[in-house]
């Protein structure tokens, strides 16, 4: 028996080296064929007995993939884009490379649209529809959330409206490429309307309302308070002086076309003037750069004339076009102040460098000089030569000033209120900002 | 007809003025559709005016002429000038090399070039002519101004790099406050006149004033 | 008959002559340009973000170039527009060029030749597309944001773009790396909201001095990368490019205009002051 036990003893004790060396070896893989030759050998043999060395693979590379992965319609668009969303794979890093691959069928073709390093192509704004709600910063770097908006089948072929289309993801690191197991399919739809601009929409019909419902009230009480505009009140005094000295009034409405508001509120302004004038009896010359403000700065001076109840005095020839070139229409109207010597020039509408050239000329030749511009780098040219400026939203106001007609004056009221919301709302939101709150921030920016 | 020249204008700004604020809002294709139709036809509209331009042009200079007012001499140059460059112009071309081009390089560039410069000249007379500090506002403006002057120019940064950085502060933060404050009204102004073009409170446009 | 009373020369200098004073510019322009100084540029972060983005981009990017600008604003714009053209070049990007206003166009035909002359291997169509002019403003720019093509079917030199072989990897602005415009007006803003804030496409400037300012909020919103500011962005370029040209020779001249303004200015408010003293003075002792 103690024979037997140390016999088993020696057995099992042999038995366990033996498993140790086992475990110490490396896993032999089979050596991958080269050029076939070793497979032509095998073939026919009934057992194959591997003779071959252990070759030792570098180990496998763990190519990070996302857990989820979302393939949608593109929110907001024509109907030409989907959109590829996917949280950041765990352990990714900026040396992982994402792929997109879009095909018309499950099986494929498929055709790479983008490639990107896992460090870029965030969502900018996750998933809050309205991020007001928020009322602190919680991780709102936004660094969590892939989003790939995919709009095209390469090669600048755009993606069809009702057709399904189908997308892979793949990840690449230091050569090992990996793959999303689900192969995703959205179909793009056109979409109505524009989520992102819904706080735009809110703020532009609160802002319209305002302004309609100063005009209904201006209807029922027209005296409405307008602070003082020196250089519109200088007007007056500017076309009597002229006529005094028996000198033209010059009278422009800027460097730029119809389009441009700035240039409709010049037109409003010398409809003023021209009745004006005609009243006066003095002579009005407006020199233009546009064919069709020339037309419509035409009809007004006829209309201002026909109000003063001096149709007979209207000179058609006085309004007139020089050229749309910038410095030869500043050099032509130069050349007018320097020949005629007009006692009162007028610069109302939108300028660019040659405002300085007109004022400065003008100044030169002794005239009241009123100026009225939006072009914010050209106030101070004007500011410096003129005798009255009106700045940015004064000549808008002009309008409403020079008339007093409520409904325009309404409009004013309600313009004014929405600038004190503006106002409010930048001073709080500084302040909210300085301590992190950005909610009053988000209201503004287009929306996820 | 009254109704073409009075009501006629006034509904169609409305339509008109409704649709594009609306289409801002509609990312479809018939909303983008739409947009590219009225923007070929503005680009149209904007060929036949530069015509209109062209003659009305014309009409000024020959009636001038015809009138033998003093100074209708520039008026016959003004002509032949626009004849001429019309004439080459369809027959060779614009491009560089040819006649027109020509022209365009050595009488154009430097005529124009020569107004821009004259900038320089007007701006030194009005500058010392008006920038007086008369109140202590207009004297702060006034030594913002000289430094930004002298600061964004080698020979500030020659001085003293602070010059350059403090010029460059000025720009970037007072200045940038207050243009973007009179941005911000002019907006509102802007979107208050479109509000009263589109409910035909304002008829400027129509030319008949009221 | 009594003489007019004797003005002092504080007095004197406020009423100074303008001709005086353009005669003055005029001396401060031209002889810095006979007699150079040779006072050190140092570079702005604004313009060093533009040159460091072109340089940055791996060689034949695309690049969207907007010249907007006529002969009026050429010697401040076409230096520095021939500037990045030439750092293009020398990068082997691409570029396509639009022009917005109608008077620019052989402005940048002639920047374009010039340009030739230093890289003879830069080819039209395959390097570069100038696409010319079209009317319409806003409206070319919605267009190229589609399609070079359907906006521009022939080039300025009146080649067909739908077969040129830049077109097949770069036919609207959406597929830019990066565009830089050169603007005298208000263009560049048209630019910025129905351009590359849709495509999606960075943004740098270079504008004249007179409306950088307007442009300094886009800069710090982070819709424009970089601004190149007037002539002394121009040199500043022109500096990093280490090839002064046109801007960096005007640069004396600058600075001498400007210092020149400063002391007329300062002196022209001192004198004001002492004038005004006196005035207070003389009437305090006529009391």
């Amino acid at each position: 028996m103690k024979n037997n036990l140390s016999q088993a003893a020696i057995f099992l004790l042999l038995l366990f080296t033996l498993s140790l060396a086992g475990f110490a070896q490396e896993p032999v893989e089979p050596s991958a064929p080269g050029d076939g030759s070793e497979i032509e050998a095998l073939q026919g043999a009934d057992i194959v007995i591997g003779l071959e060395p252990a070759v030792s693979e570098p180990p496998a590379v763990n190519v990070p993939l996302p857990e989820s992965a979302t393939l949608d319609d593109l929110a907001n668009d024509n109907g030409t884009g989907v959109v590829l969303q996917f949280p950041a794979s765990p352990g990714e890093t900026a040396e992982l490379t994402y792929t997109v691959l879009i095909g018309e069928s499950a099986g494929g073709p498929w055709t790479p649209v983008a490639e990107f390093t896992a460090d870029t192509t965030w969502k900018e704004d996750e998933g809050h529809f309205f991020p007001a709600f928020y009322w602190f910063e919680k991780g709102r770097d936004g660094k969590t959330i892939h989003a790939v908006p995919i709009r095209n089948l390469g090669e600048n072929v755009p993606l069809e409206t009702g057709k399904q289309y189908f997308v892979k993801l793949q990840s690449a690191l230091g050569g090992t490429t990996a793959e999303y197991p689900e192969v995703l399919s959205a179909t793009p739809r056109e979409n109505w309307f524009d989520t992102s601009k819904t706080n735009m929409l809110i703020l532009a019909v609160l802002f319209g309302a305002t302004v309609l419902y100063f005009i209904a009230r201006a209807r029922r009480d027209p005296n409405l308070f307008i602070r003082k505009i020196n250089g519109l009140d200088a007007v007056d005094e500017a076309i009597g002086r002229a006529t005094e000295m028996g000198k033209p009034i010059l009278y422009l409405n800027g460097m730029s076309t119809l389009a441009d508001l700035s240039t409709l509120a010049a037109l409003n302004i010398l409809g003023r003037v021209a009745r004006r004038v005609a009243n006066y009896e003095s002579t009005l010359v407006v020199p233009c750069r546009d064919p069709i403000v020339l037309t419509v700065a035409q009809e007004i001076v006829k209309a201002g004339y026909a109000d003063a109840g001096r149709p007979d005095a209207y000179n058609e020839d006085n309004i007139f076009f020089l050229t749309e070139d910038q410095f030869s229409y500043a050099a032509a109207v130069c050349g007018i102040m320097m020949r005629d010597k007009p006692a009162a020039n007028f610069f109302m509408g939108y300028y660019y460098a040659e405002s300085l050239i007109l004022a400065e000329t003008g100044a030169n030749t002794g005239a009241i000089q009123i100026a009225g511009t939006d072009a914010a780098t050209q106030i101070a040219f004007f500011v410096t030569t003129c005798d009255y400026t009106l700045i940015g939203e004064e000549l808008y106001a002009a309008s409403a000033y020079l008339s007093r007609e409520p409904l325009v004056l309404g409009s004013l009221k309600g313009q004014d209120m929405a600038k004190l919301f503006m106002m409010i709302v930048i001073v709080i939101g500084t302040l909210l900002v300085t301590f992190g709150m950005h909610f009053i921030k988000d209201l503004f920016k287009a929306l996820g | 007809m009254q109704f073409f020249r009075k009501q006629f204008p006034i509904l169609l700004a409305f339509v008109m003025g409704m649709m594009m604020f609306i289409r801002e809002f509609i990312p479809a294709k018939i909303a983008i559709n739409l947009y590219e139709g009225f923007t070929n036809w503005a680009i149209v509209i904007v060929g036949f005016s530069a015509l209109f331009a062209i003659l009305s042009l014309l009409h000024h200079h020959v009636n001038k002429i015809r009138r033998k007012v003093p100074g209708h001499g520039y008026s016959i140059v003004t002509i032949v000038a626009f004849v001429q460059m019309l004439i080459l112009g369809l027959i060779f071309s614009v491009r560089p090399g040819t006649p027109v081009g020509w022209e365009y390089w050595w009488l154009f560039v430097p005529m124009q070039a020569t107004m821009f410069a004259t900038l320089a000249f007007f701006i030194a007379s009005a500058a010392f002519r008006a920038f007086r500090a008369r109140t202590w506002e207009a004297l702060a403006l006034l030594v913002a101004g000289l430094f930004v002057m002298i600061g964004r120019v080698p020979i500030g940064e020659f001085i003293s790099p602070y010059l350059s950085d403090f010029a460059g502060w000025i720009m970037n933060n007072p200045n940038m406050a207050g243009l973007r404050g009179v941005a911000l009204g002019v907006a509102l102004a802007q979107i208050a006149i479109s509000v009263r073009i589109i409910f035909g409170i304002e008829r400027t446009y129509m030319g008949g004033g009221d | 008959m009594e003489s007019p009373p004797k003005l002092t020369f504080p007095e004197l200098f406020l009423q100074l002559d303008r001709r005086i004073i353009y005669s003055l510019v005029a001396l401060a322009v031209a002889i810095p340009l006979i007699w150079p100084i040779g006072l050190p540029i140092r570079i702005t972060p604004e313009v060093q973000s533009v040159f460091d983005k072109i340089e940055n981009l791996p060689e034949g990017s695309n690049i969207m170039m907007s010249a907007d600008f006529d002969p009026a604003s050429q010697p401040e714009l076409y230096p520095m527009m021939k500037s990045v053209l030439r750092h293009i070049a020398r990068k082997k990007h691409k570029v396509a060029i639009t022009v917005l206003w109608p008077n620019g166009p052989n402005l940048v035909a002639q920047c374009i030749e010039e340009i030739k002359l230093e890289f003879p291997d830069w080819k039209n169509t395959e390097d570069y597309v100038f696409l010319g002019y079209q009317v319409g403003g806003t409206i070319v720019i919605i267009g190229v944001g589609n399609s070079f093509v359907d906006t521009f079917p022939k080039d300025f030199y009146g080649s067909t773009t739908s077969t040129m072989p830049i077109i097949k990897d770069f036919s609207r602005l959406g597929q830019a790396d990066y565009m830089i415009m050169f603007e005298a007006g208000n263009s560049g803003d048209w630019w910025i909201v129905y351009g590359t804030e849709v495509h999606n496409v960075e943004v740098g400037g270079g504008v004249t001095a007179v409306v950088a300012p307007q442009y300094y909020p886009y800069l710090q919103a982070k819709q424009l990368n970089g601004i190149i500011g007037g002539l002394k962005g121009a040199a500043e370029y022109e500096m990093l490019m280490e090839h002064p040209d046109m801007a960096v020779s005007a640069m004396d001249s600058q600075s001498m205009v400007h210092a020149l303004l400063f002391v007329a200015i300062v002196l022209a408010n001192l004198f004001a002051f002492i004038v005004a003293m006196q005035k207070r003075n003389t009437a305090r002792r006529e009391k």
